[in-house]
Order: structure tokens, then C-alpha cells, then sequence
């Protein structure tokens, strides 16, 4: 899977150019997902000097986590996902259709600092509320 | 007279008689206000126009109802935890009961989305955020959720003390109480969490404080009948019909039905759903809750429908907010049979997107909302009448020309094509959301030019020579003759007399192929791109800058990348036309790369250039020139609405 997300992440380099060094996104299981526990493997995407890198790493809870973003998903919806022919476009359908979840484990004004910006907006994560 | 008997029969809330079966919602969180919660003379103004819209139970907007301000959710929100605050309320309560109705006193105490001044909000259990616009949770302790039901039961007596006659509590949206309702966000493991009945306590525990202390006055809470956060763990229909048998048992009076929350990953009142869509919410409510009053109106704009239902015993009161921002005078009108000169909400959605900018609100398309403290936002009899030509009968050169036959001036109307709208009618004809909606604005100036006595002229192409036949006739010239591509932008690109303007396809003047490429993905481009391939075309969209939608309302954003997405158009981004040949576009990319997308047509959908040619040519054959909408600079149909009225009440 770490193969499959590096990829993603050098398809979409455009989508991770501002993000600034060290800077993280984690990807968890929903069953995994708790405040606090023992930990357990996740899959990281962190800026890199080189650019955006999909690494492996462990997961004790998102008050723990130092990642900006947590991406919660449903039962095989990553590795279905990553099977695709445009797997972000596939993540962003199984945000809308309840298939993954995003948790925001930062302020607003931090995410803009760190450089999410473009990749929630193409996702379609409204950067403001969304009555809708 | 009126056929709705159903909606004008008279009813009752708790002890207090109504006059009619209809209540203005809580659809006033406005931004007017100070920053400390003070309420200002703008509300104040506003809400007078509320008081007079002849709804039977008025709702006034949502207070917060703690010093910390840890349940105030908007920039300039009301608090009401402090007799200091008082003064104002009371006006209200007054301007409300001398217009007849019952009046009702929010309290509105955010929860998850609220704390929009510190740095944390209030949370059954610490469940992040799923929007960045948010602040991150602090879970509450049990002194917490005594301390919270103690303010919400001082704010309601202070309500009642204002001269309110009853207060509703909020329970829905993702909001405090609905936060401890929901599986998604309510983790607890004390008695608070855990079952439906655990987590349905702490709302129990509120309605019953209030209750006790102000046994006599009718007590309203807002529940969600769908959260739409099922998907995310949140709870079920079953589980949200469960809660409201809990109110119900709690001894409400009324329970307001409503649909979704903040972080809802679908519609719930956007344009793309269609009215009636949420009526088996409310259905669902008067069978589960058979002994309390059920009202109900998310996305259902229409008084006939609402009366249908009402009728057939769905619900019994229709709850009513975004057409009563659109149209205060809607009950009026329907009262009056006159339903046709209604203007309808649209669901542009621009009031809620403003006040999650920190904003004001306002509404497309009543331009005097929130400017009702302002005189000269009123349409008042013009002091000198004039005879008036106006170029256009797009959307700003008609809100122009009814405003200012309203206050006496003789005005025509002269469009260079048929038909009213402008442009607007090839967009509204071609929306995927509902075009019934954009197609109501067009009917609106089609009715109301026609009993305003404006006189249109169609077919009549405005130019010098044009100008010279009328000169003399006119005082005032209004220059409303929108927008147009700039296909002169493409002039350099080899090929480019091959392109098609996107705007003649939009109309139906030029047809296009089965493999379009459309160039430009804003507003324009997308929905005649969504379109073009609903019908069935291939068609591939091509867009300089890095994302598309950028002229795009921002709570309609998603829905256009969506559909895109849904309907398989492909998207270059970052990308420009290169050459146009009869094999198609040849584009490219950010880093030079080129790709030629095979099309038989090639559509121009952007840039877009004000038609402002008239402004030169018609300067000295005309007293007084002035101009409104698309024709100063392209912008949308909000402009050019608000334009066009804000000169109407003027010249
Ligand atoms: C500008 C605006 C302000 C609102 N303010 C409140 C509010 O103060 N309290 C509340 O419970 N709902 C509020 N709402 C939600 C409405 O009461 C209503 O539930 C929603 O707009 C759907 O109904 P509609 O389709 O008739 O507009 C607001 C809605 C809008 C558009
Ligand atoms: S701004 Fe749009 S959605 Fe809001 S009330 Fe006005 S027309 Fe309706």
C-alpha cells in the first residue's frame, strides 16, 4: 500500500506543493481510531524535503498523533481505493459517500499555514462551514 | 380570498392562541450585532419587517446563553445570559406582539460548532472536528452539563421576562444537545453515554429544567429527524425518532423537524434538492409523536404544497425561513391569492455563506435585507417622475426597471433578443440542479413588469443609430446590457475562428458537436459542460487556473465538482488553449506539455467582458446615463439583482 500511496502522492505533486516540510497526514482504520490507545500501524503522508512521502507509522490515539489531518477509513475502502485508475478521485467519492472521514486535528489558520489548502479544497472539503 | 384554509386556520402553541398555522423559523442569525452580543438598530429594523410578515408564531434568532461564550457560534451573535441585554429584547417581543403574533425567544447554545471566540468548543467527548472552519472539542464534565442547563433555564426566564411568550431549545445541527444525542460525537461511558436513552439525558434534563421553572409558557425544541452523519457513525433515522419520543415525553410543546448537520456530507436545503424532498421526516414525526404539535419547512418553499400537507394531517405548523427572507411579503401574497408576484427563494444559499465568512447576511434576491435601518433602501415615491429607457432585460436591467416603476417613472424595457433574462435564461435552462428555481426569477419580472406597466420592446438592438430615433424621449438611460465572452482574447490562437461562444450554445443559437471541449471552468463553462454531457456529448473541460469553480458561490462549489466528477467529464487544470484545428484543441499544460483533445467543437467559455460599449456611444445623446449588473464588470446574477435595485430606489 506504501507503493500505491507514494505514487498518488507523485501524481497529485501539484496538490502537495505548499505544504511545508514535516507536515502530516495520517490514514487509520475506523476501528482502529480512538483518543488514546495502545498503538498501531497507520500509513503516513509527510512532507519531505524531496517532496510528499507515504511512510509507515504508529497510531496511540489522535491526541497523541502530531499529524495535522487524520484520514479515518471504512473497512477496505483505502485498498480499494488505491486499485483504481484515479485513486484520490476514488477517496474523494468515499468522503462524500461515508466511506472515509476526515479528522481535523488542526486550527483553520494552521492548515492554511501548513499548506492544506489546495488538496481539501480539491477534495471539496469546504475550508468554511457548509450548510449545504 | 385565500384557498389555503389549511395554512390560515387558526391554532394554538400551549395557551397561547395563533393566528394562522405558520411560524417564521430562527432564520436571523445575522451578523448585525455587536461583538460583546448587543442587539443593534440594523436588527432591530430587520426585525420589524419579521414582525410584519404575518406568520402566527415568531421565532426570533438564536441567543447564546453563556458569559464564557462557549455556545455562541456566529462572528456578531445575540447573548441573552446577562438582564443587560434586555432592552433590546424586549422591543422585539413588543414589535412582535403589536403585529399579532406569538412570539417565541431562541436559545441557541452551539456546541460543536460554537466558541468562535476562544480557542476550544464544548463536546459530549473529545471527537475532532471533520471541518477545518471549527474549533477543536474540550469534553464536558457533569458540573459542565448542571452549569449549562442552569444558564439555559436563566436564559429563558430571561426571555419570558422580556415579554417573550415562549423559548425554543436547540437540538439539532450538530448543535450542543444533538452532539450529546449522537453516537458520532457522544463517547461517553458515564450515564450520559452509551444508550439512546443515556444520550438523550442531558436534552431531558434541559427541557425539564425549563420546564419547571416557566410551567406556563410553551417550551419548543429543534431535533434533527435525519443528521445525514449515519454514514460516519452518527445516528440512524430510528435513533434520531427515538430522541424525539423523548421530547415529546419530556413535555415539549412543539418539535421543530429538521435535517442535517453542519458536517453532513450531503444536501440537506441547498438548490440540488427538491422541495417536499424531507416531507417524510415530518411525516414520520406526527406518527411517532402523536400528542405534540410537529412543525416543519426544511426546503419547502411553497405555500400550496405546505398547505397540501397540512391538509393531509403531515404536520401542523409550516415552519418557514429562507422564503421569508426571499419575499417578507410571501404570506401576504398568498393570502391574497396573488402568489404569482412572490419572489422565490432561489436557494443560491449566498445568506449562509456569508455568515460563515463572518458577514452580514444577505439574500440574492431581496436586496434591501439588512439594509432595512437604511431609508434609502425603500422604494419611495420618486420626487420627480421621469421617462426612463433601459438596455437589457437581463436580471439587473429588470430589477432596475420594476423598482423604478414602483415609484412612478414610465420605463421601457428595450432587449436585443425575445425573450426576458438575459442570460440568465440560458443558464437557468441548462442548471442540473433545478432549474425551476433560476427559471422563478424570470417569471418573477415576466409578472411583475406586466402589472408594473413596463413597457417592453424585444428585438431592438440598442446602438447610436437606435439612440438617435429615440433622442429626446428619454430622461434616464440605464445601460444593463450584461456580459459577453471575449472572444477577442483568443485573436493570437491559430484556429480561433473555429471556436464557438459558449454563450450562443448555452442559448440554443449555435449547436454544438458530440465531442466538445469546453474552455474555461467557471460557472459558465461547467454548466454548459454538465449539460452538453447529460445530453449525451463527450465533452472535456480546460481550465487555466489550478482548480475550476473559482466564480463559483462557495456552498455550490462541491456540488459543481461533483457533478463533473459523477458525469465523467475530464478536467485539465492548469492549462491553456494552444491551437484550435478540425481535430480538436490543442492545449498546454503548467510545465509545457501538450495534448490535443480530439473535438468537433471547441467552446469558448471564458473570459467574460462587460458590455460597455453604449456607455461611450450614448454620452451625449441622454440626460442622465447610468448603468448597472454585468455591464459595469462581470460578476453574477447577486450583482446584478442588488445593482439594479440599489439604482432603482435611487434615480
Ligand atoms: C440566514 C439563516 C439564518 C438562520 N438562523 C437560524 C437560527 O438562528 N436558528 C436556527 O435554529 N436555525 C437557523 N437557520 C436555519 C433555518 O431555521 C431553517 O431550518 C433552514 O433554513 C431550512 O429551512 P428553509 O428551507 O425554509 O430555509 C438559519 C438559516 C438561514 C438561511
Ligand atoms: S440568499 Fe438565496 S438561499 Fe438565501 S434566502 Fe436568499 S435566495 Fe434563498
Amino acid at each position: 500500500m506504501l507503493a500505491q500511496c507514494q505514487q498518488l502522492l507523485d501524481r497529485h505533486a501539484d496538490l502537495f506543493a505548499e505544504i511545508e516540510e514535516s507536515a502530516s497526514l495520517a490514514i487509520v482504520p475506523r476501528a482502529r481510531v480512538a483518543a488514546l490507545c495502545r498503538p498501531v500501524p497507520m500509513i503516513v503522508w509527510v512532507r519531505e524535503p524531496e517532496g510528499m512521502a507515504a511512510r509507515a507509522g504508529e497510531f496511540g490515539g489522535f491526541k497523541a498523533l502530531s499529524s495535522d489531518l487524520l484520514l479515518v477509513t471504512n473497512d477496505g475502502t483505502l485498498e480499494a481505493a488505491l486499485e483504481r485508475d484515479e485513486p484520490l478521485a476514488e477517496i474523494k467519492r468515499q468522503l462524500r459517500a461515508g466511506g472515509m472521514l476526515f479528522m481535523v486535528l488542526r486550527r483553520k489558520d494552521e492548515l492554511r499555514e501548513h499548506g492544506w489548502e489546495d488538496f481539501l479544497e480539491w477534495l471539496g472539503m469546504p475550508f468554511v462551514g457548509s450548510c449545504r | 380570498m385565500t384557498e389555503l384554509k389549511h395554512l390560515f386556520k387558526p391554532g394554538r402553541l400551549g395557551r397561547y392562541a395563533t393566528r394562522n398555522m405558520i411560524k417564521y423559523g430562527a432564520c436571523c442569525v445575522s451578523n448585525y450585532n455587536t461583538r460583546d452580543g448587543f442587539i443593534t438598530p440594523r436588527e432591530l429594523a430587520r426585525v420589524r419587517v419579521i414582525a410584519g410578515t404575518g406568520c402566527g408564531i415568531i421565532t426570533n434568532q438564536g441567543a447564546y446563553p453563556d458569559p464564557k461564550g462557549e455556545g455562541k457560534s456566529y462572528f456578531r451573535q445575540i447573548a441573552l445570559f446577562d438582564d443587560k441585554f434586555l432592552p433590546q429584547f424586549e422591543m422585539i417581543a413588543r414589535y412582535i406582539h403589536d403585529a399579532g403574533s406569538v412570539a417565541i425567544q431562541q436559545i441557541l447554545h452551539a456546541g460543536r460548532y460554537g466558541g468562535i471566540d476562544l480557542g476550544y468548543c464544548m463536546q459530549p467527548s473529545v471527537v475532532p472536528q471533520t471541518l477545518p472552519h471549527f474549533r477543536p472539542p474540550r469534553e464536558m464534565s457533569k458540573d459542565d452539563i448542571r452549569r449549562c442547563i442552569g444558564e439555559h433555564v436563566d436564559a429563558a426566564k430571561r426571555a419570558i421576562k422580556a415579554g417573550f411568550d415562549g423559548v425554543e431549545v436547540t437540538s439539532f445541527m450538530g448543535y450542543l444537545l444533538a452532539s450529546f444525542n449522537s453516537r458520532f460525537t457522544n463517547q461517553r461511558t458515564d450515564e450520559y453515554g452509551g444508550s439512546v436513552e443515556n444520550r438523550g439525558r442531558f436534552m431531558r434534563e434541559l427541557i425539564d429544567g425549563v420546564k419547571q421553572a416557566l410551567p406556563e409558557h410553551p417550551l419548543i425544541v429543534r431535533l434533527n429527524g435525519a443528521e445525514l452523519m449515519d454514514q460516519w457513525g452518527g445516528n440512524t433515522e430510528d435513533e434520531c425518532f427515538e430522541l424525539m419520543e423523548q421530547a415529546a415525553r419530556a413535555g415539549v410543546d412543539q418539535i421543530s423537524v429538521t435535517v442535517g448537520w453542519q458536517e453532513a456530507p450531503e444536501s440537506s436545503i441547498g438548490r440540488d434538492v427538491a422541495p417536499g424532498h424531507w416531507n417524510y421526516l415530518a411525516i414520520r414525526a406526527k406518527k411517532t409523536c402523536p400528542g405534540t404539535q410537529i412543525a416543519f419547512g426544511n426546503r419547502l418553499p411553497d405555500p400550496d404544497m405546505a398547505d397540501e400537507c397540512i391538509g393531509r394531517g403531515e404536520f401542523d405548523v409550516w415552519e418557514v425561513c429562507r422564503p421569508l427572507l426571499a419575499d417578507p411579503q410571501l404570506i401576504h401574497k398568498a393570502a391574497e391569492g396573488r402568489l404569482d408576484e412572490v419572489r422565490r427563494c432561489i436557494g443560491s444559499l449566498n445568506c449562509l455563506s456569508r455568515l460563515f465568512r463572518d458577514l452580514p447576511y444577505s439574500c440574492t434576491m431581496n436586496p434591501a435585507l439588512g439594509h432595512e435601518v437604511e431609508p434609502e433602501y425603500a422604494i419611495t415615491p420618486a420626487a420627480v417622475k421621469k421617462k426612463i429607457m433601459v438596455i437589457g432585460a437581463g436580471p439587473a436591467g429588470m430589477e432596475y426597471a420594476i423598482t423604478a416603476a414602483k415609484r412612478g417613472h414610465a420605463v421601457t424595457v428595450y432587449e436585443k433578443h425575445d425573450r426576458i433574462g438575459g442570460n440568465l435564461y440560458a443558464y437557468a435552462s441548462r442548471d442540473l440542479a433545478r432549474p425551476d428555481d433560476l427559471m422563478s426569477v424570470v417569471r418573477h419580472y415576466e409578472v411583475m413588469a406586466k402589472k408594473l406597466g413596463v413597457e417592453m420592446k424585444f428585438n431592438t438592438e440598442a446602438n447610436a443609430k437606435f439612440m438617435r430615433s429615440v433622442l429626446h424621449q428619454y430622461d434616464v438611460c440605464i445601460v444593463a446590457s450584461g456580459a459577453r465572452i471575449d472572444m477577442e482574447a483568443y485573436a493570437g490562437i491559430e484556429g480561433h475562428e473555429r471556436l464557438l461562444d459558449a454563450l450562443a450554445v448555452a442559448h440554443g443559437r449555435v449547436p454544438a458537436g458530440m465531442r466538445v471541449v469546453v474552455i474555461g471552468g467557471g460557472k459558465i463553462g461547467l454548466v454548459l459542460a454538465e449539460s452538453l454531457r447529460k445530453s449525451g456529448a463527450e465533452v472535456t473541460i480546460v481550465e487555466r487556473e489550478k482548480r475550476i469553480a473559482g466564480d463559483v458561490m462557495p456552498t455550490f462549489k462541491w456540488r459543481h465538482t461533483t457533478w463533473v466528477e459523477e458525469l465523467g467529464i475530464p478536467v485539465h487544470t492548469s492549462s491553456r488553449l494552444k491551437r484550435v484545428t478540425a481535430e480538436g484543441a490543442l492545449i498546454v499544460d503548467a510545465k509545457g506539455k501538450e495534448t490535443l483533445l480530439p473535438a468537433d467543437s471547441v467552446i469558448a467559455a471564458g473570459p467574460r467582458k462587460a458590455n460597455q460599449e453604449l456607455f461611450t456611444e450614448f454620452e451625449w445623446m441622454v440626460d442622465e446615463l447610468h448603468g448597472c449588473g454585468d455591464a459595469l464588470m462581470p460578476r453574477g446574477i447577486d450583482a446584478a439583482i442588488h445593482e439594479g435595485y440599489r439604482l432603482g430606489v435611487r434615480i
